[in-house]
């Protein structure tokens, strides 16, 4: 009974997921019914609607999609290993030292934020951010001292960081002053606006490889949730393992804002929510977790990218709107 | 020895230009009674700018301390809190409507703003008193800050007018003009006197909220009292000096790393020091990369988080 409960849990978003495809490939300045999204979808569109589902809005469904499922796994997986239900890969600041790697190389290497990136640039950036989030996840681990974790002291010194490290991304993106604060919001509250093909298919494996690894981990990870002891007992080495997972995650995360920007709070939404509809049990919640999150992008890229048309806002504000007052409650809770 | 260093910040950021006028000449050039170019820029534009530097750094790091003081939580400040963003959120809201922005509809937005984000800063406050409540308080506070910034941000975007409001969410003194300088003047004259009048009852809050009840002070309402006369306080500081972050931290803790705990120094000092902070960081973000200007909040915040992370380290453990 409960399996089956599980089942139609999964469905269903998996349905609700299918819905937003629609609307986002749909909804848009140019307007197309769905047969015509069907046709074209077939390969038999006009060259117009070639453009538009296929050249534009379909990749960037699909990148929104990747990178809600990256945060939300990275989430999903850092509350676990970290014992601390607020953890999210924006928030302890780990996407943040990855932007800042992302910014630094774009200024350095063409100075045009985010536009003409050469297919060299597209390969190299998120292996920058990678490296970017590991020395940044390190430096937290430092600076909270992991030994000890302590849930809400590792949350100030994240939020501390993505203040410190957002207000050095200003810095450099804000010196022509003119017109570049576009940029610098994309790349300190995250968006998926730009996203093309190349950008998919250089993060689709790296989040492939990573997310198959952790759910191989699945089972592992349920031992970790009970306690150090309980693992020792049962033959696992808590600590060997966590470094391990804490590496994929920051892997995941990196990949991620490599082509969004620090998109906070997914990776705290999303888990949350799935624990809530499916419960604990890692194989089960952390798919749960990216339906979830990859619906919650899809959704916010879809709004943000149309109420105000023709202006763009960023698609992690919306989240952020949506996230704050939760996270506000999640914290002052006891 | 901190009036010295306001001195010498004066006279620095007086002479150092972007426009190429010689520190000596320039000072000699005010001091001539003929009119030119020169003095016109010296006391049109660059005094009242230093003033209202060194006025909102000082009134921002009075501000600072008299929070610490009474939440007895050493990190917050009007910015961490969430309170300045929310002063600037209506800033940019009645930009986006077109309302004829001048100093006193900017004060009267400002106004509300910081009102509702500190109405709710209290409202927790005086929520969670005991045991664990500096940590949650920063939380939302900073999670808050964020929030508006970002909706700030949006303001921007929606109404063409991003690189104006990049300004007012990092701060910076561009366009002051001597009715600035006035109104600053007037909020530091009251923040002062309010908070060397408060010093001592700051103190007696600061052992805890029994002992200053069994010394006769009631700490709720004094704390109460003091939070509410603060909201105005940082409205005038957002509408003079826009959203300057991490003053209001960084000044009172380094000035009690000197002299100890003691609040009726704490007060008075801050504002001298904050107003040294403010006057040189602004003439490094109007100098550095000229002749482009960096927001100076910028600078305090690169500045400020450093410190900040070390407080949390210290105080968390």
């Amino acid at each position: 009974m409960k399996k089956n409960r599980q089942i139609i849990i999964i469905i269903g978003l998996l349905l609700i997921l299918a819905l937003c495809f629609f609307i986002s490939i749909r909804w848009g300045t140019y307007s197309m019914s769905y047969g015509d999204i069907f046709n074209t979808l077939l390969g038999k569109g006009t060259p117009t609607e070639n453009l538009a589902v296929l050249g534009i809005r379909l990749p960037r469904f699909i990148m929104s999609v990747l990178v809600g499922i990256a945060f939300s796994w990275a989430g999903g997986t850092l509350q676990t290993v970290f014992k601390n239900d607020l953890a999210d890969p924006g928030i302890i600041g780990v996407n943040s030292g990855a932007a800042l790697g992302a910014v630094l190389f774009i200024a350095s290497s063409s100075g045009a934020y985010y536009e003409k990136l050469s297919d060299l640039s597209i390969f190299v950036l998120p292996f920058i951010c990678i490296v970017s989030a590991i020395i940044a996840m390190f430096l937290i681990l430092f600076i909270s001292d992991f030994k000890t974790l302590r849930p809400r002291r590792m949350l100030l010194v994240g939020l501390g960081v993505n203040a410190g490290i957002g207000a050095i991304i200003t810095a450099i993106t804000f010196q022509g002053g003119v017109g570049q604060y576009n940029r610098v919001l994309i790349w300190t509250s995250g968006s998926i606006w730009g996203a093309s093909w190349r950008e998919v298919l250089v993060l689709f494996p790296i989040i492939l490889i990573s997310i198959i690894i952790l759910f191989i981990m699945g089972r592992k990870l349920d031992i970790l949730k009970l306690g150090d002891e309980t693992s020792i007992g049962l033959g696992l080495s808590p600590d060997k393992l966590r470094r391990l997972i804490i590496g994929i995650t920051v892997i995941l995360a990196g990949a991620a804002v490599s082509f969004s920007g620090n998109m906070l709070f997914v990776g705290l939404i999303a888990p949350h929510l799935a624990r809530a509809l499916i419960g604990g049990k890692h194989r089960l919640f952390l798919p749960t977790a990216g339906i979830v999150g990859a619906i919650l992008v899809s959704v916010s890229d879809t709004l943000c990218r149309n109420l105000f048309s023709p202006i763009e806002i960023p698609a992690g504000i919306l989240v952020s709107i949506l996230a704050v007052p939760y996270f506000i409650y999640l914290a002052s809770k006891d | 020895m901190l009036l010295i260093v306001i001195m010498v910040g004066v006279i620095l950021s007086f002479g150092l230009s972007t426009d190429g006028i010689h520190p000596m000449i320039s000072i000699s050039n005010v001091l001539s009674k003929t009119e030119s170019l020169e003095k016109t820029i010296l006391l049109g534009v660059r005094l009242p700018r230093i003033l209202s530097s060194l006025l909102v750094g000082g009134l921002l790091a009075i501000i600072g301390a008299m929070i610490q003081g009474v939440t007895r939580n050493p990190i917050a400040e009007p910015s961490i809190l969430g309170v300045s963003q929310g002063a600037c959120f209506f800033i940019a809201i009645s930009y986006w409507m077109n309302i004829g922005v001048n100093l006193k509809t900017s004060f009267l937005a400002s106004m509300i703003g910081a009102t509702i984000s500190g109405g709710l800063v209290i409202l927790f406050i005086q929520k969670k008193n005991e045991g664990g409540g500096i940590t949650k308080l920063l939380l939302a506070g900073t999670s808050m800050s964020m929030m508006l910034g970002a909706m700030t941000s949006v303001v921007g975007i929606l109404s063409n007018k991003t690189q104006l409001l990049g300004f007012w969410i990092n701060g910076g003194f561009q366009n002051t003009n001597y009715n600035h300088v006035g109104l600053a003047l007037i909020a530091s004259i009251v923040a002062f006197i309010f908070g060397v009048v408060q010093s001592s009852k700051i103190n007696i809050i600061n052992l805890g909220d029994e002992v200053a009840m069994g010394l006769g002070v009631n700490a709720q309402s004094t704390r109460f009292k003091v939070l509410i006369m603060i909201i105005p306080l940082v409205a005038i500081a957002v509408v003079v000096g826009k959203t300057i972050s991490f003053v209001g931290l960084i000044v009172p803790q380094l000035i009690r790393l000197v002299i100890g705990d003691d609040y009726r120094k704490i007060i008075p000092l801050s504002f001298f020091a904050g107003a040294a902070l403010l006057c040189y960081s602004d003439m490094f973000a109007r100098t550095l990369m000229a002749p482009y200007e960096i927001p100076v909040g910028i600078f305090t915040s690169i500045i400020g988080v450093p410190f900040y992370l070390m407080m949390a380290k210290k105080e968390m453990s």
